[in-house]
């Protein structure tokens, strides 16, 4: 029998039920109340006991799944996420947000199979209109890898994360930079260009870019001319690429913080 | 505006001018006939009647027969020809909001008006405005309303919507009350009930046109559906509170006001308001019901939608319940159904009538607001009409800081300062303020004329001082690069970076679901649905259709050379010249012309929404034309044998778009899929499950009959696809070629769309497949209505 895969229904903006969730704030049963109810797809359907909110179960290890779901093999228990502490230590997430991210894991592998393939991120609808879709789903799957877990999955997320200003000026600057910084959203995007990972977007690969961005209206031979532009103006050390140095350099002006940032990834 | 007037202006002009001068002449001619023969009841017979009996007369001329169509008629022309006029020109839709050109448009008329010492034709009054005028207006903006977004932010809307008109009602009436009693202002015989019902009128906010400049700086959802419901629902809330306060003012001229009725007064503003919205549902369900049965005469499809929504409409209001709260409710309710019942012809004629009847009242609104505007019946009191800028402004401001410091305490993702500034600053008085206090009986209102003056400035300060700057505030706000001197890099990788964002979003799915909706949907998909819709056509003629409009895009691509250009541009870089010649800044420029009017815009959630007009669904053509664009690269690289030259394969794991087989998956799979199918992520409009399947040699060799490609398996495990058709997990990618070289050969592995029956049921239509929407743009009446709502491909 297949698991029941688990839908997330974190807590609605909107709703005047109280969402206590300030991210990072708090812990377990508190975290869990804000993120609202839980419900496994299938288990919904059946008893009317299913529906039915899971009471807050005392404290970070003893909750518990509400509701008479026999199936609920895969509880919604953020303990359950493996290594959930020290994900949230790389991530930064809250661990609201990562419980929530878990069930959007899960529901997006809809075979129950533990991992996501590039199936089941194809099967995104938004993301097969976006022209960028496929080097998007190509970045969760880093190095050719056809599988992708919850920790990488949530790696590649955290470079959304908004950049939280008082976390910035706490930092240890011994440790590593956190996976939202600003030169890492800057490499992920940079490496969506840099298609065979040399550190360079290579003229071919501006004008790939360009072509799935650029509606069929424009020529090619416009392209061309607009890729060979686009790569000689970043182009410093006259290489004909852009290294990230330079792609950053070109870039230094704007907000990247906020234009790589999701507002919902706490 | 003047500019974009300019070519229509004299012809205009001369119109006009000969159609006073032609009235002027029948009043001369009415007036000696009256006095002739005063007992005729007609003036028609009196203008004839006026030439001697026995002879026919060759010409007569009868204008006050026609006086009121034919002057509404040049009147509307008139806005039609300026709005005509406003849009040609480049520059000013984004200066200013489109009612500003309305507004300006009526003071012309009024000028002409006033300076011919013409009597305008009683267009409005009190009944003409409720049962005529208003009524299109609401329906259209309950129509159009996305209701997703709408209904997620519902608890919010209806706090700050709600609570928001009455506080500032109360609150302007009360301090506008403390102003009244000081002596020297002379205002002192305007009762609190006056001023009362005065604030009830001037909070009646119509904040559409900021949602255009909203949808230019792409602010977000929420944002959006704060306004859009406040727009939708302030209106009721207001008209309510008038209409309750009239018949205060009314007995308080008889007899006092006890406590008990001010009690009654609350009651019945809570009767009014949920028994308006009770009908309204319940004639959207009767109308939707209906609409399941007018296949084979589809003319009459708008027509039910219409008369249903009106009657909804005149039965609340017999009831004198509220039919604006009525309609609107109608209008959402019915619309999810009625869209997927009717044709794609009647919808496009119900969304186009929609517009036209909203347009036509708000422009004879905005009309005679600028006739009363120019003429002598106004009352100027400094005091009381600064005092009410004054109040009106702080109010909002009060009630938007106050309402949504509460509201973010319940809210995940609150809203931010900047928001509520916003808010605040996009409080703009529209047409409902002034037809209410235009509408005021003179009787219980000695100082109306005042109220108007006053209204007409706060209207006239709001729409055009705030409508104006709105724009450059939310920009300002949004802190967003308005700097054109971007560079090209900028520019590409900006957009880029929107796209990678707006998909990565869509990885992450949208975070608000709660109980409630889960619970309709569910309850949608058990009763309502199966009652309300029609009966769809059996789903293997969908499955042919989308292949046929497959191929027909194909070819048309073909044709136009599209695909040669795209697709076989891949191994360029061996061509490649060195070219190290500057370019012209007049290049470059050129170029960021070409990348700005041509890169694919980002995926916007929520439907993009304008009064004015409906917009050409540029995105839904975007979409189509990334999915053909994929399909063909991956075609490309399937001909050649080879994948794209990088060694990763972009264009190739799209094949699930490339062959659709006719017959059903298997019924086993289908309920293993039922199993599977959880995402009940409304917001992403996922693409329906196709999965592979593994089928009995028969049935796949029918297929392939079906299918003119057979996909080659190299370039699915190539990229990356899991090993869904029975092939071993962990067989070397070597070893996959081998094999998949072999399975071009065999027809086992093929593709299914799940069948859109199970689809409609466990998903919301909001939730439609992407394709499924594109589908439904050109293949709606055999297409499951489902599809059609996608909130990717707005077609609003």
């Amino acid at each position: 029998m297949k698991p029941p895969v688990v839908r997330a229904r974190p807590a609605d903006p909107a709703t005047l039920r109280p969402a206590f969730h300030s991210p990072g704030s708090r812990v377990g049963g508190k975290e869990r109340r804000g993120s609202g109810a839980w419900l496994p797809a299938k288990a919904a359907a059946f008893g009317p006991g299913a529906t039915r909110r899971p009471r807050l179960g005392g404290g970070r290890g003893g909750q518990r799944l509400g509701g008479s779901s026999a199936m609920g093999s895969r509880s919604s228990h953020a303990a359950r996420i493996p290594d959930v502490d020290s994900l949230r230590r790389e991530t930064g997430f809250s661990q609201a947000s990562l419980l929530r991210l878990y069930h959007r894991f899960h529901a997006l592998d809809r075979t129950g199979k533990g991992y996501l393939s590039r199936m089941d991120l194809q099967q995104i609808g938004a993301l097969a209109v976006n022209p960028l879709g496929e080097r998007i789903i190509d970045s969760f799957f880093p190095d050719g890898s056809l599988r992708l877990d919850f920790p990488g999955f949530v790696r590649v997320l955290a470079h959304f994360r908004p950049v939280d200003e008082e976390e910035d000026g706490n930092r240890d600057p011994k440790e590593p930079e956190p996976l939202n910084s600003r030169m890492n959203k800057l490499r992920f995007a940079f490496q969506l260009y840099d298609l065979d990972r040399d550190g360079k977007i290579s003229r071919h690969e501006m004008l790939q870019v360009l072509r799935l961005m650029v509606g069929v209206q424009v020529t090619e031979e416009q392209l061309e001319s607009i890729a060979d532009r686009t790569v000689q103006e970043a182009d410093e050390d006259g290489d004909g690429a852009v290294s990230f140095l330079e792609f950053a350099k070109a870039l230094e002006k704007m907000n990247i913080e906020q234009k790589m940032s999701i507002r919902i990834l706490k | 505006w003047a500019r974009g007037l300019v070519p229509f202006g004299p012809w205009n002009w001369c119109l006009l001018l000969a159609t006073l001068q032609c009235c002027e002449a029948s009043s001369e001619l009415n007036r000696s006939t009256d006095s002739s023969a005063q007992h005729e009841l007609h003036v028609r017979f009196a203008a004839a009647s006026s030439q001697p009996a026995e002879t026919i007369s060759v010409f007569t001329l009868d204008y006050d027969y026609v006086q009121i169509p034919y002057e509404v008629t040049l009147w509307i022309l008139l806005a039609s020809l300026a709005k005509i006029g406003f849009h040609l020109n480049r520059r000013l839709p984004g200066l200013m909001p489109e009612s500003c050109l309305l507004i300006l448009v009526g003071a012309l008329v009024g000028a002409v008006i006033f300076g011919t010492d013409h009597k305008s034709p009683p267009v409005m009054d009190s009944s003409v405005y409720f049962l005529y005028l208003l009524p299109p207006i609401v329906l259209e903006s309950g129509y159009f309303m996305p209701t997703r977004p709408f209904f997620e932010n519902l608890g919010s809307v209806l706090w700050w919507a709600g609570l928001g008109a009455l506080l500032n009602a109360f609150g302007i009436g009360l301090s506008l009350y403390l102003v009244c009693q000081v002596p020297a202002f002379g205002l002192g015989d305007i009762s609190l009930l006056q001023n009362l019902l005065f604030g009830s009128l001037i909070s009646a906010v119509d904040p559409v046109a900021v949602l255009a400049v909203f949808e230019e700086a792409r602010v977000n959802e929420q944002l959006y559906m704060m306004i859009f419901g406040e727009a939708l629902l302030n209106d009721g809330i207001s008209v309510v509170l008038y209409n309750i306060l009239i018949a205060f003012t009314k007995m308080h001229k008889y007899e006092d006001i006890e406590p008990v009725d001010i009690l009654a007064g609350c009651a019945r503003f809570i009767i009014v308001g949920c028994g308006g919205v009770f009908f309204g549902v319940i004639f959207g369900f009767i109308s939707a019901f209906i609409t399941r049965f007018t296949q084979n005469i589809s003319a009459i499809e708008p027509l039910i939608v219409f008369m249903f929504s009106y009657l909804s409409y005149l039965v609340a209001e017999t009831l004198y319940l509220s039919g604006i709260l009525a309609i609107t409710a109608c209008a959402v309710t019915m619309k999810k159904y009625v869209e997927e019942n009717v044709s794609q012809t009647s919808y496009t004629t119900i969304k186009y009538f929609m517009k036209m009847l909203s347009s036509i009242s708000e422009t004879l609104i905005f009309i005679f607001m600028g006739v009363s505007t120019i003429g002598k019946n106004h009352e100027w009191n400094w005091a009381f009409i600064c005092f009410t800028l004054v109040f009106c402004q702080i109010w909002r401001a009060i009630s938007v800081f106050a309402l949504f410091y509460v509201s973010n305490q319940f809210r995940t993702f609150p809203f931010s300062i900047k928001d509520q500034c916003v808010i605040f600053y996009s409080g703009v008085r529209g047409a409902g303020s002034f037809s209410l206090a235009f509408l005021l009986p003179l009787s219980l209102f000695p100082r109306k004329k005042l109220f108007v003056t006053a209204t007409l400035v706060v209207i006239y300060f709001t729409v055009f001082i705030q409508g104006i700057t709105v724009g450059p505030l939310v920009r300002y706000l949004d802190v967003r690069k308005t700097n054109k001197k971007e560079s090209i890099n900028e520019e590409l990788h900006t957009r880029l970076m929107d796209h990678l964002k707006a998909g990565v979003e869509d990885v992450c799915g949208q975070w608000s679901h709660y109980q409630v909706r889960d619970k309709f949907k569910k309850f949608d998909h058990k009763y309502l649905r199966k009652i309300l819709i029609r009966k769809n056509l059996p789903k293997s003629s969908l499955v042919s259709l989308y292949k046929k409009l497959e191929m027909k895009q194909a070819i048309e691509m073909v044709e136009s050379g599209v695909l040669s250009s795209t697709a076989f541009s891949a191994p360029h870089q061996a061509q490649r010249t060195q070219e190290t010649k500057r370019l012209s800044p007049e290049d470059v420029q050129s170029m960021r012309d070409i990348l700005t009017r041509n890169m694919y815009q980002v995926r916007q959630r929520t439907l993009s929404y304008n009064k004015y007009n409906l917009q050409p669904q540029t995105s839904e053509k975007q979409a189509k034309e990334i999915l053909i664009r994929r399909r063909n690269t991956f075609r490309e690289s399937m001909k050649k044998g080879h994948s794209l030259p990088q060694g990763k394969p972009a264009g190739t794991k799209n094949i699930r778009y490339l062959s659709f087989p006719y017959s059903n998956p298997l019924p086993a799979g289908r309920d293993m899929k039922v199993a599977e199918f959880t995402d009940h992520d409304g917001s992403d409009s996922e693409l329906p499950p196709i999965t592979f399947n593994t089928h009995s040699p028969t049935e796949s060799i029918q297929e392939r009959r079906w299918t003119p490609e057979v996909i080659p398996m190299k370039s699915l495990h190539r990229a990356g696809m899991p090993p869904h058709f029975g092939y071993g997990r962990n067989v070397s990618q070597e070893e996959h070629l081998g094999r998949s070289r072999r399975a071009i050969l065999r027809p086992k592995p093929l593709f299914h769309a799940v069948d859109e029956e199970f689809e409609s049921q466990e998903e919301s239509e909001e939730e439609a497949a992407a394709f499924g929407s594109l589908l439904s743009a050109e293949l709606r009446p055999g297409a499951d209505g489902n599809l059609s709502h996608s909130p990717l491909l707005q077609r609003k």
